[in-house]
């Protein structure tokens, strides 16, 4: 019998264990960009060791740890999809959004990728958020905490209460609104070279 | 008051992306976004809508994953204040993480979008068939046999490593004992029960 066996029989649940999720971690960990590997902590901790002794001298080498480091292995496995989350402003802590509001946006996308956003409100109209009037959409990699003024989105008077489609564009290249809307279409899909992710947002009023 | 809202400290090393801060996040909710991608989840109207679970295991396990590389990134774990409780936000990157599949699949309508106030199923006991499941209680009658006979120790170990799922380092600090103390008694009650389930002619 396996250990993972074992371990939900010792858990009493019949369904992942702390080992299975201990271990699934470890892969998460190892997707993590600048994520130093295990082997590579072990190797670490050995050299580290054998020079302690040899030299007999005081290494001021960071010990790997989980923070992001100098022995962080740089461009691991990217996310496997462009996407978005959006998180509202804190307004009593409830999952929906007030008017008012400060909406972020998490982006998760590979370098190279370019992101602008819209809402479609209830009636039907478009409230641009990326890029600006007269720019161009964004380097995806450059956003998006949701405390930070500039990448949030204010959730202004023209954001009536209602139900919201927001449309994130990743594309390969820099566009403007007027060349997403037509790439888009009227159906507002995308297109090759371009992904469209949706999400909702419900608006509530203060 | 959930796991990221009470505890400050386990709070700011989550922010600073500390391994054994991340560690407890995804072992406290590895259940519930599982059973996102298990169970499926409900989506309330106009029309309420359901969203079909993955049979795959495997795929299962994929899908959790990307969750929590998502959650973890540093941008996403900078964006979580500590207000607002934790778990909606991940399970709401897990059902939209459903949804963009199923949508790229070509499986479902366009307008399927999650909203904030969805209802999510719940994770159920036990995911396999009936007759697993009647193996698994079989063998877990005898499992608690075997740890009623385990000494304090042991029994303690148990209990705090398998079903409250502390870390190895956690349950050594808990009970007052080293790190080795604690992966010697874990490898100790492991080969136990299979000693034991073994000699009751249990595979």
């Amino acid at each position: 019998m396996e250990d993972p066996e074992l371990a939900r029989l010792l858990s009493g649940r019949n369904r992942p264990s702390v080992l299975e999720k201990e271990a699934a971690f470890e892969q998460v960990m190892a997707r993590m960009p600048g994520h130093p590997r295990r082997w590579l902590q072990g190797m670490w901790l050995t050299a580290a060791a054998a020079a302690a002794v040899v030299a007999l001298v005081w290494l001021n080498a960071p010990k790997p740890s989980s923070e992001f480091g100098e022995l962080a292995s740089r461009g691991a496995a990217a996310t496997a999809q462009a996407s978005f989350e959006l998180v509202c402003g804190v307004r009593g802590g409830a999952e929906r959004c007030v008017r008012g509001d400060k909406l972020g946006f998490v982006v998760h996308a590979s370098a190279g990728r370019f992101f602008a956003a819209f809402a479609r409100r209830p009636d039907g109209t478009l409230l641009w958020y990326w890029p600006a009037l007269t720019g161009k959409s964004i380097p995806a990699s450059t956003l998006a905490v949701l405390d930070a003024s500039s990448d949030s989105v204010l959730l202004d008077a023209a954001h009536l209460p209602g139900r919201y489609t927001v449309f994130g564009v990743f594309s390969t290249r820099p566009l403007a609104r007027q060349e997403i809307e037509r790439a888009l279409g009227p159906d507002l899909r995308g297109r090759t070279g371009i992904d469209v992710v949706e999400r909702m947002l419900v608006v509530e009023a203060p | 008051m959930t796991l990221l809202q009470s505890e400050r400290e386990l709070r700011q090393a989550f922010r600073a992306g500390q391994r054994e801060a991340l560690r407890r996040v995804y072992v406290h909710y590895f259940d519930a976004v599982l059973a996102v991608f298990a169970h499926g989840f409900g989506i309330l109207g106009p029309p309420p809508r359901h969203v079909q679970g993955l049979s795959d295991p495997g795929q299962r396990m994929d899908g959790v994953q990307e969750v929590f590389v998502r959650a973890f990134e540093e941008r996403a774990r900078l964006a979580y204040d500590g207000v607002r409780p934790y778990k909606p936000y991940l399970l709401r990157i897990a059902k939209n993480l459903r949804i963009d599949q199923l949508r790229a699949s070509g499986r479902q309508e366009r307008d399927l979008a999650v909203v904030f106030d969805e209802q999510v199923h719940e994770v159920q006991p036990s995911e396999g068939a009936p007759e697993d499941e009647l193996h698994f209680r079989t063998l877990h009658a005898a499992t608690r046999v075997f740890i009623e006979q385990l000494d304090a120790e042991s029994q303690r170990f148990v209990a705090l490593r398998f079903v409250e799922e502390l870390s190895q380092a956690e349950v050594a600090e808990r009970m007052g004992v080293t790190r080795r103390r604690a992966r010697t008694l874990e490898t100790q009650v492991q080969e136990g029960l299979a000693r034991f389930l073994k000699k009751r002619g249990l595979p």
